[in-house]
């Protein structure tokens, strides 16, 4: 790969992970990984479409199927899979915040000051609020729409890479600068959520058929710090802001959906109404700075002349570029 | 099905989904490049194309067994999960920190004790990563489980030589300390172990059990009636506690509670 074929997300992604390893050193990533064992599930739901979409790449080259050769080396395969490689790289770094070591930057958690702040302009924290309104149902509903973090983003990105490459670029990357964004916050204000740290706030237990094993399974993956801002929020943001980009329809049928995944990081108890803001703030940076850092790799590659391969298409026939 | 069979389905059916992608594209281009003729070109492409997917075969039958093996363990099938645990190593499968500490948690907790004391050996004979503080949970399990099987000495050499374990473990490694010093037939080292048990953990009523139990006989009804008000001050029972509902039975009545071995659950 020459110089001219680095992409942003490139640079971004061996940035983050040269000063992932030179704070917490390559031993720490390795146990970061040997931690992942049971929390790989995630990374693996996020590449699925990846994964699939590959693998039908590779059997229609493989068995030289009709299109195959239009669409590129090897019929395209690893051009998909590093379209789809920061999706991977955001996981795989927001695992890596389980370590323990990121509590010696900052060892102090902030929940104090962030129930403070939620209090001062609201007199209580949402989530203290909200459990008058908690039942089994509602619970169980808020439970689904909590997961939808994990499903919405690769499910746009699926109908994003089919037939806008370009969008789902500024898609992908929005996701990952997000995702740095919030990291750096989980660093300078580590929190907990309010229903670890103030568990004498609620007066409640909550229940539901869906709510433990989901949750259960959700906060193995969780990492330690994880709340300030809301990473939910944040990128359930873009993927409505991306949506409406994709189509009016889809935009409304994904708004209930997205709303409903607001509320619940409130009502289940792990954030802060000022996480919300904070999110909706990191959605809004992120998805300005990808448009600017897409535009200014334009720039630069318009300067440096023709890479010499520049499909701006995915690997398929009958796909082209449209934003 | 249950979350936690769905989520390893997933992280074992998409590296063997990108595996099968790069055995595809490897063997059609290796055959491309060095086949003379379309059926010499089919002849390597399939004999690579087979390699490749016998060459997966060991991780695909090790993610069944690792699938059997969750699936014993959500129907509580204690001698199930061995039987796939055993076979998940038999394949070549080396459970990591984290997996193994839940397996031993199930093992311990079923009362799997030679099972739990073979897994716990098995993976203290690999050094683990550096960072993964897992070293000293599982001497504790192991102290446990070798307590268990009686195997009195080597379950103190274990529990003594748990460093840094989780926290969460402490106060089962200091209970069980104090288990072991009264099969040695010292009261007032298990008195000590049990009441540094209650310090990690109030609420751990095994504890508060023996401790009761054996400062009835050695110091008298009151001395272990301030210690019980003391550790329910710290961890309030409910009203309907079994076990502290016995204790204050026996605490009225003057006598000592009979001796008694407790069923764990690991956290």
């Amino acid at each position: 790969m020459s110089f001219r074929e680095l992409r942003v997300e490139d640079v971004l992604a061996g940035t983050f992970l040269g000063c992932l390893v030179g704070f917490v050193g390559i031993s720490s990533v390795r146990a970061s990984l040997e931690t992942l064992e049971l929390n790989f599930w995630d990374i693996c739901f996020i590449v699925a479409p990846a994964a699939l979409i590959a693998l039908a790449a590779a059997i229609r080259f493989a068995f030289r199927l009709e299109g195959s050769a239009a669409a590129g080396p090897a019929g395209g395969v690893f051009r998909i899979l590093r379209d789809w490689f920061p999706f991977a790289f955001f996981s795989f770094t927001y695992e890596a915040f389980g370590l323990s070591v990121w509590a010696t930057l900052l060892p102090h958690d902030r929940d104090a000051e962030l129930l403070r702040i939620d209090r001062f302009f609201l007199g209580e924290t949402p989530a203290v609020l909200l459990q008058r309104l908690a039942g089994p149902l509602l619970t169980d509903v808020m439970t689904a729409a909590y997961f939808l973090h994990l499903v919405l983003p690769p499910f746009l990105a699926w109908l994003l890479y089919r037939k806008q490459w370009v969008v789902f670029r500024q898609f992908l990357l929005a996701v990952l600068l997000a995702g740095m964004l919030g990291q750096i916050g989980y660093m300078l204000v580590p929190a907990v959520g309010p229903q670890r740290a103030f568990p004498e706030l609620f007066t409640t237990t909550m229940t539901g058929e869906v709510y433990r094993p989901v949750t259960n399974a959700l906060e193995a993956l969780r990492a330690p710090r994880d709340v300030f801002p809301s990473l939910h929020v944040g990128i359930s943001t873009i993927v409505l802001v991306f949506s409406r980009r994709r189509s009016r329809r889809l935009f409304l049928a994904l708004l209930p959906l997205v709303l409903l995944n607001w509320v619940s990081t409130i009502y289940l108890r792990y954030h802060y109404a000022v996480d919300v803001l904070a999110g909706w703030a990191v959605a809004a940076l992120a998805i300005v700075l990808a448009r600017r850092a897409l535009q200014l790799e334009e720039a630069l590659r318009g300067r440096a002349g023709p890479a010499p391969v520049t499909p701006s298409t995915p690997p398929s026939p009958g796909r082209g570029p449209s934003s | 099905m249950r979350t936690q069979l769905i989520s390893l389905a997933v992280s074992r059916v998409v590296p063997l989904v990108l595996l099968t992608t790069f055995v595809l594209v490897a063997a059609r281009l290796v055959a491309d490049r060095i086949a003379s003729g379309p059926r010499t070109n089919r002849l390597i492409f399939g004999g690579l194309l087979v390699l490749g997917l016998l060459l997966q075969g060991p991780f695909a039958l090790r993610s069944f067994a690792l699938f059997e093996v969750e699936r014993a363990m959500d129907r509580r099938d204690g001698e199930g999960a061995v039987r796939w645990m055993e076979s998940f190593r038999r394949l070549g499968g080396r459970p990591g920190a984290l997996r193994t500490s839940r397996w031993m948690g199930f093992l311990v907790s079923r009362g799997l004790w030679a099972a739990s004391r073979d897994l716990a050996l098995e993976r203290l004979a690999d050094s683990p990563p550096p960072g993964v503080r897992q070293g000293g949970n599982l001497r504790i399990c192991l102290g446990i489980a070798r307590y268990y099987l009686g195997e009195t000495a080597a379950a103190e050499a274990d529990l003594r030589a748990a460093g840094d374990p989780d926290p969460r473990y402490l106060y089962l490694a200091r209970y069980f300390e104090g288990r072991l010093a009264e099969r040695r037939g010292d009261v007032p080292g298990a008195i000590d172990a049990y009441a540094a048990s209650l310090v990690k953990d109030p609420a751990f009523r095994p504890a508060l059990y023996q401790l009761v139990r054996l400062l009835v006989s050695a110091s008298g009804p009151e001395a272990a009636r301030a210690a019980l008000s003391r550790v329910l001050a710290a961890a309030p029972a409910p009203p309907d506690d079994p076990i502290v509902g016995a204790l204050a039975a026996h605490l009225a009545a003057g006598t000592a509670p009979p001796g008694k071995e407790f069923e764990l659950v690991l956290p």
